[in-house]
């Protein structure tokens, strides 16, 4: 902000550096606050004449035929021998199997978006797969089940970048030399050869986010100060319909969402800008066109995505663990479909309790002990967890704290109700439900909870009272509407499943704690609920299932993902396939893809990669130079061919270094696992980049001839 | 609103034609003028330079004010310095780190070195260093003779001296006196400042170090390039900026920021016509100097300093490796020297893990315990020994280097050497069994295979206890392994799993000790390298296990070549555990905090409580300050925001003059963004954070209240010009009851502040203003 302040403060025609208005409108305004010198009288004679036909027409033949190759060469490279290997490569294995899922409609759970999945899967049901595949592992042979059809859908998206990124830079330069040597770079890479070629959600990724920049580029020209034309609305409503596609594919399209979110801002700016002399009325009308292409139209899209996500997943299937109860009534299969379970909860019960709010897991335990060092007072005792997976290890009864050590239903129904004191008994293993004044394993503020005592007996720590959400005196709990805490009766801590992951020593399952100073915003994580239960002894009652609209599903599915993406942290069993984003730029090491007899290795061609690195160091150089060049006043009102380059290429060289920023840096602070493909966007910028810079310093001939004769001049 | 771009074929033709008409002419014109300077008239730019604009200087007048704060705040800082005389807080570590530098020990600290040798300068100048501490826990008592004053005196004063560096850094920004006396005023008042610099902490001197580079750095830019005075600002600038890394890593984010003031300066001195090139070449190496060497150079030499001086093994040792072990007096050293260097066929060898289990060391190790015969989860194992990583030195960490085709154990003459790719088997010194894996599921980490200690030696070898030594890492080609310089992999011939420690406990049956493992997965690991620690010949092996225990335990070492480690080597390593430390730990602390406790105050620390009565220090932040603070930073952000739209359209809406503008930019450039980059990415940091982690940006948040301040008063000034007695007198009053507030705020927080007096648990409570501050409350 203050580099932008600074330049309009002090500098006459300052913000013009990142405009790319035609030169010569520009020229034609006297610069502001500078006496005409005596160099500034040549450039009105330099102005651009009218184009000569002849060359136009050759420079559009060149156009043509550069295009019309790259892309054949694109298609050929991508499409070769896509059915080979005959066998499940890599990430197939998981997005494979959700194509399957898809196919027969049973609901799962992915930390991606939908509509990847949902094209491929539509692909692959047109092109006759039929869902039957297993997709175990990689390397899994496909015998005669039919896949081809969907690795040829990802490998055309695949090739299209290569127009596109052409096109692309075409329209932001107007070189045909500049566009040229960007699609090359992306057509000869091999790396992205290789990830496009597979089932993974890569190539509709990198076709979405290029498909974006493409369209958003296009509709710079048409834009206009009063009056949006018919061909900007395509434009920009295009921009808008592949923005909202490449963040429904993968979160990871967030990144292009805010790169043409700060463009469009900038861009704005200039309009507000005093030198523009645009209208207040024009300004807002052009904000809120744009509001309406880029904002409200992919937001409506998305839901749109997810409605159909939502409707084609309608049986149950093995994601139903990860969400609410309502969400799980829903679907057709689950056991809590039109359920038949006693309604209340008496005393001998088996149930399965599950954390209230919308991610919540089940209450879980393990015959597994912490770990010594968790455990000051020497006695190992059994750790208790929270698991989002429907598990024999989740069931736990409900008793009476007088009752002897042995587990036995009661033969007297009993409810439990508001203010009860219960002891709650781990079914498979036969511990209590504990907690005692030792430290949780991370949230080291609270206490921890354990599976303590023998078959059912135990101590004063393995008392809980039952408190009800906004409870009253006798009221008992309701299987799948009541809503409680379990407050731990000697501590008077509260029983908390916070969203921490514990260590490999618990499976990287949730911690459970027993919270001593509870806040306000910890009561969420408090509340626990009986979503299955066990008594023969009390009538089962269907439950009219209180269908959730799709807006609650919608947010619950966000609630699950956003925390399903959070808990991909680094492990160490990962280690040889993550890596840190600094590796990514250098090509340091690629990506197993598929061993065996045809071993496949994503990695990048060399040449393009280091090249590129080197392009960033020769952008840098020519922002200096042209810094300088202005600070300086050298050739002030000259308009030659050094002035020209820098004029024209310099602004669309700002906006692709941004966008490979805003695609690499955020990567930094992530703390979740991250691999060599999280590159490949960022990548497709530094291409575009290179194609620009490179054509850009050809264009300084004159700059080379100026310093020759300098030289001779010093040498001689 | 025109986005339209170059067509290309206009911009073809523009091109061609354009080298035509005007290449002639510019070519004279570059023959005769060189390409930067400049020769055609251009009349001066219309940006003022830096260092002409808002040059305010201390003068005569800022002595009165400078005076009085200091003294203030040399009394708030340095009153009763000795009390507690007890072990407060985090002196726990750091009096225990003085105590161990004066005596030379080795130690390991995840911070640089700096301010610990200062402190333990003054304490060594006031007779520290003999006293017998122990530094079990906070509280304990110091020894009678320790001068507790000395050791605390180097924070204090940094403490001290914050206050005028403060007023001064707002001066020099352009704000008027009294400006600059309420930004200090923030720091002399605040309590979690005042108790953060009255112990043996680092942090105080890190800030004042970081405070004072500040300060140069402003002068530095407001000199003429290479001008009187350029180059003595730039070198202390560059001075206080390497210290202040010396001292914490928290100084890192801060010095970006000045690095990048830095650059911006440089940016903007190309405007000026009248440097000529070649002396903004030589400016732009100075201000290289300024900002990069120097500071590294510092840096280098602190820990020079730090390796050359601590020569002798202390009890952090551990931390390091075996090679760094083996440098230090009276550690590994007395056990290892003189030890052979060459592993050779019939080496009797202790083996340490690179990785260690969970950070601590651990060593290959066997015992005449059998594998359960069933886990819990039903698995089945080999009922065989157990292989384990051992966390102590034992007799039964021993292990013979054996030919895998002779039943051989004694060292020929002369010793056959093992090398890189030689294939062996490893024989348990005390059960005389070898080192085995097999097909089976590890105990804990299933999907790697058990290792396990099997075929007595004189049993024909199988295949499954032949294990490859791979040496990695060595020096030139050389394939000997050699004693603790060389790692190696032991690969499993039969299967090619590497044997690893996993870092696991085994449960109770294994006695909790580390899991160890052969996986193929695991070469990519440093948990499958070991290190030879120990080391000697075998001579003659007696058949009796008692004679064998004893042989191992009072066996002499054949003295051979000592291990080398140089100091650069050393400080490699040193600095590579030491980021790597700061990178592991996740665990939630019971005082830690995060970035968004740290707006009002949310967090607290308690120092010290008195055994048995409420005497207690806590730290906590003057509210009142805190809250200022962040009230301020919002309407700055919202304030510079709308400017900057309103002068974007509407320039002449603001009539601000350029010197004004200078200092907004500067206030916004170096404070603004100095507090968000001590704030903001802390939210990305995996590790546990604490307060003090947050310090330099309290730093530049009180230096914004005073700047926020002034700049409102001086728009009131120009702007109603005319009643200006009456809107400077209700401004003056209101900044008087503010200032009072924070004093009285101030005033009733003393007794946790200091810990002088105790408090009545209902005192006690009624302080409590924080759910988050957890006061050491014990009722009566």
């Amino acid at each position: 902000m203050t580099h932008l302040h600074d330049n309009v403060k002090h500098d006459g025609n300052s913000g013009l550096e990142w405009k790319s208005e035609p030169a010569n409108l520009r020229r034609r305004r006297p610069l502001q606050k500078t006496a005409p010198s005596a160099a500034s009288i040549p450039k009105l004679s330099t102005k651009a004449a009218p184009p000569d036909s002849e060359t136009a027409k050759k420079s559009k033949n060149y156009r043509f035929i550069s295009l019309a190759l790259l892309t054949a060469l694109s298609f050929a490279s991508r499409l070769y021998k896509v059915d080979e290997p005959k066998w499940v490569c890599w990430d197939e294995t998981h997005f494979g199997k959700m194509a399957s899922w898809y196919i027969n409609r049973t609901f799962f759970f992915d930390v991606h978006p939908p509509l990847g999945k949902l094209s491929i899967s539509l692909v692959g049901y047109l092109t006759g797969y039929n869902g039957s595949f297993a997709w175990d592992a990689p390397g899994d042979p496909f015998e005669d089940h039919s896949y081809v059809g969907m690795r040829a859908y990802c490998a055309v998206l695949g090739a299209l970048l290569v127009p596109l990124v052409f096109e692309t830079v075409l329209s932001l330069s107007g070189s045909v030399r500049a566009a040229s040597m960007a699609g090359a770079c992306v057509l000869f890479d091999t790396g992205m050869i290789t990830l496009t070629r597979y089932i993974l959600l890569d190539a509709p990724l990198l076709f979405c986010i290029m498909a974006t920049v493409w369209t958003f580029v296009g509709s710079w020209p048409h834009a206009h100060k009063d009056h949006p034309t018919w061909k900007w609305w395509m434009w920009c409503g295009g921009c808008g319909v592949f923005l909202s596609c490449a963040i429904s594919v993968k979160f990871v399209g967030l990144f292009v969402v805010g790169w043409v979110g700060l463009v469009t801002a900038i861009r704005l700016g200039f309009l507000w800008a005093k030198h523009s002399h645009t209208p207040l009325t024009a300004i807002v009308k052009a904000v809120l066109h744009r509001g309406a292409c880029l904002i409200a139209l992919p937001v409506f899209l998305y839901f749109c995505y997810f409605a159909v996500h939502l409707r084609v997943l309608k049986f149950t299937g093995i994601g139903d663990g990860f969400y609410s109860s309502a969400f799980q009534s829903v679907l057709l299969g689950n056991p809590l479909n039109n359920a038949t379970m006693p309604g209340e909860v008496a005393y001998g019960a088996m149930i399965a309790l599950k954390n209230t709010k919308g991610n919540g897991a089940y209450l879980h335990s393990h015959p597994h002990p912490y770990p010594l060092e968790q455990s000051p007072r020497g006695n190992l005792q059994q750790q208790v967890t929270c698991y989002t997976h429907k598990d024999d290890h989740n069931i736990w009864q409900i008793r009476k704290i007088d009752d002897a050590g042995v587990i036995a239903v009661t033969s007297d129904v009993q409810l439990i109700q508001h203010g009860d004191l219960v002891r709650l008994t781990h079914i498979t293993t036969g511990r209590n439900l504990h907690s005692h004044k030792v430290s949780a394993p991370i949230t080291k503020i609270q206490f921890q909870v354990t599976g303590y005592g023998f078959n059912g007996s135990g101590d004063v720590n393995d008392l809980w009272q039952v408190d009800i959400e906004n409870g009253r005196p006798h009221q008992p709990i309701q299987t799948m509407i009541t809503h409680f805490r379990l407050v731990h009766y000697a501590t008077k801590c509260i029983l908390q499943s916070g969203t921490k992951q514990l260590p490999t020593w618990a499976f990287n399952q949730l911690e459970v704690t027993c919270n001593p100073r509870s806040k306000k915003t910890d009561y969420d994580s408090q509340l626990f609920h009986v979503e299955w239960i066990y008594f023969p002894l009390l009538p089962n009652i269907t439950f009219s299932s209180h269908t959730p609209s799709f807006l609650s599903r919608f947010i619950e599915s966000h609630q699950v993902m956003l925390k399903g993406n959070s808990q991909l942290k680094a492990r160490e069993q990962d280690e040889p396939t993550a890596s840190r984003p600094w590796q990514w730029p250098i090509n340091l090491r690629g990506q197993f893809f598929s061993g065996g007899k045809l071993r496949i290795y994503l990695l990048g061609n060399p040449l393009v990669w280091w090249g590129n690195i080197v392009v960033w160091f020769l952008y840098g150089a020519l922002e200096v130079f042209a810094g300088i060049r202005r600070k300086r006043a050298v050739g002030k009102g000259i308009d030659d061919s050094i002035k020209r380059a820098l004029e024209s290429f310099l602004p669309p060289c700002r906006w692709m270094f941004l966008g490979w920023a805003v695609h690499y840096l955020p990567f930094f602070a992530m703390g979740r696992i991250l691999y060599y493909h999280h590159y490949f966007p960022a990548h497709l910028f530094a291409c575009m980049l290179t194609g620009l810079v490179v054509e850009c310093y050809t264009r300084l001939d004159h700059l080379a001839t100026a310093l020759k004769a300098r030289y001779t001049a010093f040498v001689g | 609103m025109d986005f339209a771009l170059h067509k290309e074929e206009a911009g073809e033709l523009k091109h061609r034609k354009a080298h035509s008409s005007i290449e002639q002419s510019t070519l004279d014109a570059a023959d005769k003028a060189p390409l930067v300077d400049v020769t055609v008239p251009v009349e001066p730019p219309e940006v003022v330079p830096a260092w002409t604009a808002a040059n305010h200087v201390t003068t005569k007048k800022d002595r009165v004010p400078l005076l009085i704060l200091t003294i203030l705040s040399g009394f708030t800082r340095l009153w009763r310095l000795g009390y507690p005389p007890v072990v407060v807080f985090d002196e726990l570590f750091y009096t225990r780190f003085v105590h161990m530098y004066i005596n030379r020990l080795f130690h390991f600290d995840s911070n640089p070195p700096f301010a610990k040798q200062l402190i333990a300068l003054t304490g060594y100048l006031a007779g520290y260093g003999k006293q017998n501490e122990t530094f079990e826990k906070i509280g304990d008592r110091y020894a009678d003779d320790t001068p507790i004053w000395a050791l605390r005196l180097v924070p204090a004063l940094s403490g001290t001296l914050l206050i005028p560096l403060a007023y001064c850094i707002t001066r020099e920004l352009g704000y008027s006196r009294l400006a600059a006396s309420l930004a200090a005023s923030c720091f002399l008042f605040d309590s979690a400042l005042v108790t953060g610099s009255r112990f043996v902490l680092t942090d105080s001197v890190n800030l004042c170090l970081l405070l004072g580079a500040v300060f140069a750095v402003l002068k530095f830019i407001k000199k003429r390039p290479l001008g009187p005075g350029s180059l003595q600002w730039g070198l202390l600038a560059g001075t206080c900026m390497g210290l202040a890394i010396s001292t914490k890593y928290t100084a890192f984010n801060s010095l970006l920021v000045l690095a990048w003031i830095v650059t911006r300066h440089l940016w903007k001195t190309i405007d000026d016509v009248t440097i000529s090139a070649g002396r903004l070449v030589k400016y732009w190496a100075l201000c290289c100097l300024v900002v990069f060497l120097i500071p590294t150079g510092i840096y280098l030499s602190c820990f020079y300093a730090h390796l050359a001086w601590l020569t002798k093994a202390g009890p952090y040792d551990s931390m390091m490796s075996t090679r760094f072990q083996s440098s230090l007096e009276g550690g590994l050293e007395t056990i290892t020297q003189g030890q052979p260097f060459n592993i050779a066929y019939g080496s009797q060898i202790t083996l340490r893990n690179v990785a260690g289990s969970g950070g601590n060391p651990c060593w290959l190790h066997s015992h005449e315990h059998n594998y359960p015969i069933k886990y819990d989860d039903g698995r089945g194992s080999s009922h065989q020994q157990h292989v384990t990583c051992y966390g102590w030195k034992d007799i039964n960490n021993w292990w013979i280097v054996k030919y895998a085709d002779r039943p051989t154990l004694n060292v020929e003459q002369p010793p056959v050497y093992v090398k890189d790719g030689d294939i062996v088997q490893l024989l348990h010194g005390m059960t005389f069994k070898n080192l085995n894996s097999h097909d089976v599921a590890a105990p804990v980490t299933a999907e790697c295979q058990e290792v396990s200690c099997f075929v007595d030696h004189n049993i024909s070898a199988t295949a499954q206890d032949l294990w490859e030594v791979k040496v990695v890492g060595q020096e030139g080609d050389d394939p000997v392994w050699h004693t603790i310089q060389s790692q190696v992999h032991f690969i499993h011939v039969a299967t090619k799993a590497a044997l690893s420690a996993t870092g696991k406990s085994l449960p109770d049956w294994g006695f909790h000790q580390g899991e160890t493992v052969s996986c193929e997965a695991h070469k990519e690991f440093t948990s499958s390298l070991w290190t030879v620690e120990e080391h000697r010949y075998t001579k003659a092996i007696p058949k009796l296990k008692d004679e064998r225990e004893y042989d191992l335990r009072i066996s002499e070492f054949t003295p051979d070549k000592p291990a080398v480690y140089t100091l650069s080597q050393k400080f490699l390593e040193l600095q590579g555990t030491m980021l790597g430390l700061t990178k592991d730990t996740v665990e939630e602390h019971f005082y830690g905090s995060g970035p968004q406790d740290w707006i009002l105050s949310d967090n607290g620390v308690a120092y010290w409580a008195e055994k048995g009565s409420n005497k207690q220090i806590f730290q906590a932040g003057n509210v009142l300050i805190w809250q200022t603070g962040a009230a301020v930073i919002t309407l700055t952000v919202l304030i510079l925001l709308v400017i900057w739209l309103v002068d974007l359209r509407y320039p002449e809406m603001l009539p601000v003059p350029v010197d004004q503008w200078n200092r907004i930019l500067y206030t916004t450039e170096l404070v603004l963004s100095g507090w968000v980059i001590n704030w903001l990415p802390y939210f990305f940091t995996d590790r546990t954070l604490f307060f003090h982690h947050y310090y330099p940006g309290l730093a530049f948040k009180f230096i914004l209240i005073g700047c926020f301040v002034g700049e409102v008063l001086d728009r009131l000034r120009g702007k109603y010009g005319e009643i200006k007695v009456i809107v400077t007198n209700v401004a003056t009053a209101v900044l008087g009851v503010w200032l009072l507030s924070v004093i009285y705020n101030f005033y009733i927080f003393i007794p946790l502040t200091y810990g002088f007096y105790e408090l009545s648990v209902p005192e006690l409570k009624n302080l409590e203003w924080r759910e988050t501050w957890n006061f050491i409350i014990r009722s009566q």
